[in-house]
């Protein structure tokens, strides 16, 4: 079960993100997230309570920070469970998100 | 039209409910005076189970009643597996009853003596549940029809295993959700190379299996033509952004192509966000073919860098999706090592039963997963 947390500090978006990423936390992340982030400048996804994401997830994942770097905005990817990051690097997320976004 | 079934030892009181049905509408109802007569009507025969469904919308059962009360006619009609959703309403004059006649599967009680319009109100709701869970079950049965021959039609496009002088192919094929994204294709060409791939469309079931499918109807085409890594695995992408490139969700998949030159005894690959396919060969460290570029359909420009080497045979290189090394809370990093090790130690079997091995590693059936070993020698 997903759900996450919005919290505003130094001028940057905090998603506090909590469950498994995959096909079931689709609505939530496209209907919700998604426009709740619009108007952000700055967009920090924190993963530390994230501890699976499946290949749905990965493409939820492409979705929302392509979509926001698209509009010229500065996503970054924080706090990346060990188990989450070997997935990522299997997929090669760096590659597709931008090195940046995992700095 | 709805039937109604009643059943009371008291010819008065099935006389009087009929007339309120009747009056009411209803024209097919059906009487029994003991819990066997009400068996009969259905079709269950002592320790038997019925042969054809009867098609008896509803039961309105006395309690009280002479040799088998209705109370123990209620869990044997409940017991009988087509029978499990036939609503049964009970009559009753006492309260008493109640407690153990829903603790026995009845659906709602109507008392004995009580205004018509509350038995009609009644029959109603119960009549309009078990038409909703009919409708919801004859649609579920068409569904589980329609998965299943696409099931099978999926699988009528998978190669035979592949046994030529020098190489053999074997997989096997576990569909999670009867239909699959994972897909595997394999070509001989005439200069002995050969050409593998196998994808995993993200996601699972229909969608994954769509996007499959469709992939699979352009390999003739796309392997024959291209053969070699980076041409293929480009083209695979171009076609990808072109047929499903518009969609909402990102729809990609990971995919290894190997070319096997069996004469020079050389192989190159792409692997684009694919596990690592292993390179086996007995009293030899594993090689892992590592993922050398970005999944397909993501980027429009993908890097196609190509992986070259050299094999000593025999040996053995196995590919899989994810789904064998994935499971809930551990990485996947250690069910890829898991395997690495398991693999490396099972030089001595066929071709063959080595894949009917590697399939036991992982029951875990949430994902699809594919397992293609090729065997060189």
């Amino acid at each position: 079960m997903f759900s996450y947390r919005l919290q505003e500090q130094d001028g940057r978006m905090i998603v506090y993100c909590e469950g498994d990423i995959d096909i079931d936390a689709g609505d939530l992340i496209e209907e919700q997230l998604e426009p709740a982030l619009q108007e952000q400048q700055q967009v920090v996804l924190n993963l530390e309570q994230v501890h699976f994401v499946d290949s749905s997830g990965i493409g939820l994942l492409i979705g929302l920070v392509q979509g926001l770097k698209e509009q010229e905005r500065i996503v970054s990817l924080e706090h990346v469970q060990p188990e989450v990051m070997e997935v990522f690097e299997l997929l090669q997320l760096d590659e597709i998100l931008g090195k940046d976004v995992f700095s | 039209m709805s039937s109604i079934l009643i059943v009371d030892d008291s010819r008065l009181n099935v006389a009087y409910l009929q007339n309120i049905l009747h009056t009411a509408g209803y024209e097919d109802i059906r009487l029994a005076y003991s819990a066997l007569e009400a068996f009969r009507e259905l079709g269950i025969e002592a320790e038997q189970h019925p042969k054809k469904r009867c098609d008896i919308d509803l039961v309105l059962l006395d309690i009280v009643m002479p040799d088998m009360d209705g109370i123990e006619a209620c869990r044997t009609i409940k017991n009988t597996e087509m029978y499990q959703d036939l609503p049964i309403i009970f009559l009753t004059a006492d309260r008493a009853h109640f407690e153990e006649a829903f603790g026995a599967g009845g659906m709602d009680f109507i008392e004995k003596g009580g205004p018509d319009y509350e038995l009609l109100a009644r029959v109603q709701s119960a009549l309009r549940l078990k038409k909703e869970m009919d409708t919801r079950k004859n649609w579920e049965e068409k569904v589980q029809k329609d998965l299943q021959l696409a099931k099978h039609l999926q699988r009528s496009v998978l190669h035979a295993p592949l046994e030529e002088p020098g190489i053999r192919i074997h997989s096997r094929y576990m569909q999670s959700a009867e239909v699959s994204g994972d897909m595997f294709y394999w070509k001989m060409f005439s200069n002995r190379k050969c050409g593998v791939l196998l994808i995993d469309v993200s996601g699972h079931g229909i969608s994954a299996a769509l996007i499959s499918m469709s992939i699979r109807s352009l390999l003739d085409s796309i392997v024959g033509l291209y053969r070699k890594p980076a041409e293929v695995c480009g083209e695979l992408n171009r076609q990808m952004r072109l047929l499903f490139g518009k969609t909402r969700r990102s729809a990609y998949f990971t995919a290894i192509y190997l070319l096997i030159d069996l004469e020079q005894r050389e192989l190159e690959y792409v692997n684009a966000g694919h596990p690592p396919g292993l390179l086996l060969k007995q009293n030899t460290a594993p090689v892992k073919l590592k993922g050398t570029t970005v999944p397909i359909g993501i980027k429009p420009d993908m890097k196609l860098d190509t992986v070259k080497l050299s094999y000593d045979a025999p040996c053995r290189i196995v590919l899989y999706t994810d789904g064998l090394v994935e499971r809930p809370g551990l990485s996947i990093q250690f069910g890829i090592d898991r395997l690495e090790e398991y693999a490396d130690s099972l030089h001595y079997v066929s071709n063959e039963s080595f894949v009917d091995k590697l399939e036991r590693l992982n029951r875990n059936r949430e994902d699809d997963i594919c397992i293609v070993s090729i065997e060189l020698d």
